[in-house]
């Protein structure tokens, strides 16, 4: 057991290690002069002052001594400062990672919830009204791109019918007001009575029920209501997008694995005990059925802090991928360097979780 | 009495190509205490059989008819099998017929632990508390000769070998003593030096609890341990019936007859396999007349062109053949 | 039961789906009584020195003020004639001769005076610089331009660094301006304005001339400043004072007590300006990646006020982020913004313009500086070097120049949004332009026929299907590619094939750089506006003293009489003589036929005329401009 998680770590952490080498190398690839991103703003024939900041950047240096010199930065955690913010990379990163998230959890927790409930209906009755809508627009979010759809839902939705907003998280001229301390209390609060709960009943459960109502709870004593509401009202298009594909994606993947696992043999011998339906379908059908699920849930885990780039373009949303796709526009090298880097670390790091929880679900994985 | 009374019983599959007549009118009875076998190739429907037993068919695909199908309980009450709804199936499953698979290693959930699989018959039949049921389970698992059962208990289908997965099912199948136990192939998937003990081992839990055994096997040799009565199926359909020593020393059915000489004697020098020429015919594509009539050495044209019915021959011994062993050995010259 | 679970169901969809319609509208936007200006960039920064978003410029107008006024005219103004404004008021032009650095003070604000009359102690002398003041001027220069070719710092002796400073530096005849501080200009968080200020920024820049690059190579003729008695005096050490005109209407004058403190402006963000413009932003209203509001100054001097808006000033001006281009002008057809900050394409102006359903968005099209050329290679790894193409380069090119039709290629390309421009790339409105000795300007001429006889001169004739078997590639990026099809159209008529390359880089010179020194042709861009860049442009084109090719160097021409010219040129004492020179060095890098002007496409910009009036095309800007600041008014 111990060396299994020894060996996961030791990988996650080569492949961690592969990254930050490739982050390095890769500018130097690309341009003809790595040092060409800092020149912004320096007209070409100024060489004097281009030669002074290639010698303040060290990109005089030999290149190995260049290359020490970034890992020391990157495991100190030093990314650099962004020369379009004028800020430390982390802050800039920081303010935009909690607005991706609120688009890519919120539609992610809805698309897991109803397509885990629509494949489980259609994947238990294969006539029920669920399956033939699973199966019927399967075919249609295969066919229409999702940028596609966003950009006709904006034209439809937000300028011909005025439901939605067409721009932004926020109606223009707000901004969200946000108590940390209180978040922090409460949220404490929340997570000390979990797991006392968990402590006293010894129900797993306490936790997977308790740990997001606890940052419900500091968001909404956090956040007033009326910056609450409008946020929702904004994020509604872009998420109800986003579900639309999601939810048939995940409904599908659960029906097939739901009919999969109803042939199973074990299935036949929970019935033949004698079990009621709803046991066998929950605590045989459904634990296997999930399986499939865990692993893309948690592929598109390390997309939560990145975010969907087409959405956040599509609706003005201020987050990670705007942030992204304006640090390249930019030429805003340091920023788009750390994103991608924080990106990858991420996809490592919800590998290397997907990993233990699979192998939580799994047990025949250990011997692998 | 009889615990299980089946007449008439068809079971048809509903597929892509068409309709399948997987079983085509048997009649089977099991009486108290016995122990009764039903023997044929793969895909000869005797494993159907057994399923429409626990009414354990999915309809659809497949649809089960009968003219009666009653099964007895303890208490004496009869069931019409057929008429019950999956709900009060439940009752029956595990408390009065339960049923052991053939390959151990894919009838056992990945997911679960031993402990857990076994508790859940006790937990949901008898209401008891998890703790409770883990007891019953562990004095289960050493009633079918588990060591050390409580490590078992906590560990996964995957880390136990075959014999013991095998050892597991019976303990699930046995542990609320049903009237009725169906044993579909239980060593086909095990390895030689383990069958023996296995059968044993259900032989030995039959006797001990006075359950009915239904054995479902292709393999003569098991049946020899294990039956007191045989069907022979062949096609959907039982083509002979009888007590094992009947059936055994005196084959009536050609099928029967060639079925046995597939099997090599053991005290015989063999210089090549018997085998039945051609093959078991299509599902879909019988033949019109006797089913074996294709294969079959003593075939006339009444075999070809029709049907011939059970002819009860005395002595509980029913074959679906028209002519008699002394006329079929006749034939052979 | 069936029944029942339909009912929760529905009841369930219900509830999900209400909250969604509840919020709707629940909340009305701020400022709808502003001016809203839509865009699709947002500054990151509002530091004024080192931003590199285009959008950032549009608020650095509004906080705060230059040393001088600039001198865009307003579209159709006819120089040295009056202008009516909108607004009834009559434009009179200032008397350039008074003095070189007097402008139509068209932008919105400055803090230096001009001078009012000739013979006034503000203005402008010329004097001898000393012999420390001349050094330092030596030294300023070598740092921009004592380079080798791969741009190392030349290390110099003593005697060979006085002995080139001899040659390029002037010694006599340098110059001193003088301004007064415009009266009751102060800074916008209440601490006075003085000249102090305006010292303090050139000196900020010259001190960090690595952070402010193209910011401190404006100052490269400057020596030093200093307050006579609260007035504000810069010492040129030369007497080429061209290049101060670009500092003094774009070098924004920052507070001497806040930005002393800034050790580094490369780091500055600058999210609260403090300057001295009309305009600030409030506290809460720099909402970052959403939306910018600026408010107009209650404290601003009345006078200054009166004086910079012709009527009632836009109390607010918010700026919204929003995705594209599309999203924008749907926005502004549904009446939620009034402007669209970012330009547009003429193809998508065109199909605006066709369209009823936009009928309430008006569209500007003015001209503008940019001019889209094709250049060729004539550097030692293109095929248009000396002697290439068995030594036909130059025929080639020229029948090329000649056989290009500039007002068709802008009626198929920009669906007419665009002017045809002269062989010399400096737009006719232009002080500097060349013209022929009648006083006309010289446009680009088309000759299909004469390009034909050149080209039968040369070994390259026609074959049986008309083509000469010269075929060139034209590396140019996608947006260019429909003007790529037009030219091998036009060239097609002289027999040569043109094909288009795409080109992964927007920017020309990147192409060149990194992997295609033998590139054929690129379609670039080029911008020559004031004087100064007319000369820089010059020196773009050759290099004196080096066989190399320099990254910058465009074309990498190499011509004997053109580095004689340049060199006179800048030499020149008189800055008129310069200007003469100048033009003379335009007409001769036209005759060498390196560039080839194609059309100078306008600058559209949509706007609506619904809640705001009075708007004014300015040439080589957007509807956006200081005239529109100053005379828009809500429409009734």
């Amino acid at each position: 057991m111990k060396g299994y998680y020894l060996k996961k770590v030791l990988s996650s952490l080569f492949v961690l290690f592969i990254i930050i080498t490739l982050n390095f190398f890769l500018p130097r690839m690309i341009f003809s002069d790595p040092a060409q991103p800092y020149f912004a703003g320096v007209p070409e024939d100024q060489t004097a002052l281009r030669e002074q900041i290639r010698e303040e950047y060290g990109f005089n240096d030999p290149l190995i001594v260049q290359y020490f010199d970034y890992l020391g930065r990157v495991f100190t955690l030093d990314l650099g400062t962004s020369h379009v913010y004028k800020d430390s990379v982390w802050k800039v990163m920081f303010s935009r990672i909690p607005w991706s998230m609120v688009l890519t959890v919120s539609s992610m927790l809805i698309s897991i919830t109803l397509g885990i409930i629509l494949g489980a209906i259609a994947g238990k009755k294969r006539d029920h009204a669920a399956d033939k809508v699973l199966l019927g627009l399967s075919g249609v979010t295969t066919a229409i791109p999702s940028f596609w759809l966003a950009l006709v839902s904006l034209m439809l939705f937000a300028f011909t019918f005025k439901i939605f907003p067409y721009r932004g998280a926020m109606t223009a001229g707000y901004t969200l007001s946000f108590n940390g301390p209180v978040f922090l209390i409460v949220l404490v609060v929340g997570v000390a009575l979990t797991v006392a709960l968990k402590l006293i009943t010894r129900k797993i459960i306490c936790i997977f029920i308790g740990s997001p109502l606890s940052v419900l709870a500091a968001l909404l004593a956090a956040v007033p209501v009326g910056d609450i509401a409008d946020v929702a009202y904004h994020a509604a298009l872009p998420v109800m997008i986003s579900v639309f594909s999601g939810v048939i994606s995940y409904g599908l993947l659960v029906r097939n694995s739901m009919i999969a696992v109803t042939n199973e043999d074990y299935i036949l011998t929970a019935r033949a005990k004698g079990l009621p339906p709803s046991v066998v379908l929950y605590k045989h059908t459904f634990r296997n059925a999930l399986l499939p699920l865990i692993t893309n849930v948690g592929m598109s885990m390390a997309g939560l802090l990145g975010g969907s780039v087409l959405m956040e373009k599509i609706f003005s949303w201020p987050g990670m991928g705007q942030l992204l796709l304006d640090a390249c526009n930019n030429g805003d090298y340091q920023l788009s360097q750390a994103i991608l880097l924080l990106f990858a670390s991420i996809t490592v790091v919800c590998n290397f979780i997907t990993d233990l929880v699979y192998h939580k679900f799994d047990p025949r994985v250990k011997e692998v | 009495m009889n615990v299980l009374d089946i007449k008439n019983l068809k079971v048809i599959f509903r597929t892509e190509e068409g309709f399948v007549r997987a079983v085509e009118g048997v009649d089977l009875h099991i009486g108290e205490g016995e122990r009764v076998a039903i023997v044929g190739e793969s895909g000869c429907g005797k494993s159907v059989t057994s399923l429409a037993c626990m009414n354990l068919l999915t309809t659809p695909p497949a649809y089960v008819t009968a003219d009666s199908f009653v099964f007895t309980d303890h208490d004496g009450h009869k069931h019409n099998i057929l008429e019950k709804t999956e709900n009060e199936m439940l009752a029956l499953r595990a408390e009065e017929m339960a049923m052991i698979f053939q390959d151990p290693s894919t009838f056992l959930n990945p997911v679960m632990t031993i402990g857990e699989q076994l508790d859940e018959v006790f937990i949901y039949h008898m209401n008891m508390k998890p703790k409770d049921a883990r007891e019953c389970s562990l004095a289960m698992m050493r009633k079918v000769g588990i060591p050390d059962p409580e490590m078992r208990a906590s560990q996964y289908p995957h880390e136990l070998s075959g014999g013991l997965k095998q050892r597991i099912l019976i303990a699930m199948a046995t542990s609320l003593s049903p009237r009725l136990l169906i044993a579909d192939e239980p060593t086909t998937a095990l390895d030689v030096t383990i069958q023996a003990q296995i059968l044993r081992l259900i032989s030995e839990r039959c006797a001990k609890e006075k359950m009915s055994l239904l054995m479902i096997t292709h393999d003569l040799g098991v049946v020899r341990e294990m039956a007191d009565r045989v069907y022979v199926m062949y096609c959907g359909k039982i083509v002979e019936e009888g007590s094992i020593e009947e059936i055994l020393k005196r084959p009536q059915h050609p099928y029967t007859k060639a079925l046995i000489d597939t099997v090599p004697g053991m005290d015989e020098e063999v210089d090549r396999f018997v085998q039945i020429p051609h093959n078991v015919p299509h599902p879909m594509h019988k033949p019109q007349g006797c089913y074996f009539s294709n294969r079959c050495a003593y075939c006339t044209d009444l075999c070809r062109t029709k049907q011939p019915p059970l002819f009860d021959r005395g002595d509980g011994r029913k074959i679906r053949c028209y002519y008699t062993p002394e006329e079929l050995w006749l034939k052979s010259y | 039961m069936t029944m029942m679970k339909r009912a929760l169901t529905l009841i369930l969809a219900l509830l999900m789906v209400l909250p969604v319609f509840a919020f709707s509208g629940c909340r009305r936007e701020k400022y709808t009584d502003s001016m809203r200006i839509g865009t699709t960039a947002l500054p990151k920064n509002l530091n004024p020195y080192s931003s590199t978003a285009s959008s950032s410029t549009f608020f650095v107008g509004l906080f705060y003020d230059t040393l001088l006024g600039s001198d865009a005219k307003p579209a159709g103004y006819v120089e040295g004639e009056t202008y009516t404004f909108p607004d009834g008021s009559v434009y009179t032009p200032v008397d350039t001769t008074k003095n070189p650095l007097a402008f139509t003070d068209g932008l919105l604000g400055y803090v230096g005076a001009l001078p009012k009359e000739e013979g006034s102690v503000y203005g402008y002398e010329y004097f001898d610089p000393t012999e420390e003041e001349w050094e330092a001027q030596c030294k300023r220069e070598s740092i921009v331009f004592g380079q080798d070719e791969s741009g190392m710092p030349i290390v110099e002796t003593e005697e060979e660094f006085l002995a080139r400073a001899e040659l390029t530096v002037p010694k006599k005849n340098c110059m001193r301006f003088r301004f007064p501080v415009v009266a009751g200009h102060s800074w916008n968080d209440g601490t006075p304005f003085t000249a102090e200020d305006i010292k303090f920024t050139f000196d900020y820049i010259i001190k960090h001339a690595g952070a402010l690059g193209s910011q401190a190579y404006f100052l490269t003729d400057y020596y030093k400043s200093e307050v006579v008695d609260g007035d504000f005096v810069f010492v040129l050490a030369s007497n080429n004072y061209t290049s101060m005109k670009s500092v003094c209407n774009s070098i924004v004058v920052l507070p001497k007590h806040v930005w002393s403190t800034v050790r580094n402006p490369a780091k500055e963000k600058n999210l609260s300006p403090v300057g001295t413009g009309p305009y600030y932003i409030a506290a809460g209203d720099y909402i970052e990646d959403s939306t910018i509001t600026v408010t107009l100054r209650e404290d601003y001097d009345p006078a200054l006020k009166a004086k910079m808006f012709a009527g009632e000033p836009i109390e607010k001006i918010s700026v919204i982020l929003m995705s594209n281009e599309d999203v924008l002008i749907n926005a502004m057809r549904e009446g939620s913004i009034d402007l669209m900050m970012d330009n547009v394409t003429s193809a998508k102006a065109y199909a605006v313009s066709g369209n009823s359903a936009y009928k309430d968005i008006k569209i500007s099209s003015v001209n503008n500086a940019f001019v889209t050329t094709l250049l060729f290679n004539v550097g030692p790894y293109g095929r248009f070097k000396e002697g290439g193409f068995n030594g036909y380069s130059e025929e080639i090119r020229k029948a090329i120049s000649l056989c290009i039709n500039q007002q068709t290629l802008i009626d198929d390309v920009l669906h007419g949004m665009g002017v045809p421009v002269g062989d010399c790339l400096v737009q006719d409105y232009y002080d500097n332009a060349y013209v022929d000795e009648n006083g006309n300007y010289v446009y680009h001429k088309t000759d299909v026929d004469a390009a034909n006889a050149l080209l039968d001169t040369t070994s390259y004739q026609k074959d049986a299907e008309g083509k000469r078997g010269i075929t060139l590639t034209v590396f140019a990026t996608p947006g260019n590619e429909i003007t790529v099809k037009a030219l091998a159209t036009q060239l097609a008529k002289i027999g040569i094939t043109i094909e288009y390359d795409q080109a992964t880089s927007t920017y020309a010179d990147d192409i060149k750089q990194s992997n295609h020194p033998d590139f054929d042709m690129i379609i670039n861009n080029v911008s020559f506006t004031a004087d100064k860049l007319l000369m820089y442009s010059a020196r773009y084109s050759v290099y004196p003293g080096s066989d190399s090719v320099r990254l910058f160097n465009y074309s990498g021409i190499n011509d004997p009489v053109l580095i004689d010219m340049i060199t006179k040129m800048e030499m020149a004492s008189d800055t008129e003589e310069q200007y003469r020179l100048c033009r003379e060095v335009q007409a001769y890098v036209a005759g060498l036929y390196i560039e080839i002007p194609l059309y100078a496409e306008n600058t559209i910009t949509f706007y609506t005329a619904q809640k705001w009036t009075g708007w004014v095309e300015v040439e080589g800007s957007s509807i956006w401009n200081s005239y529109s600041i100053r005379y828009l008014k809500k429409a009734q």
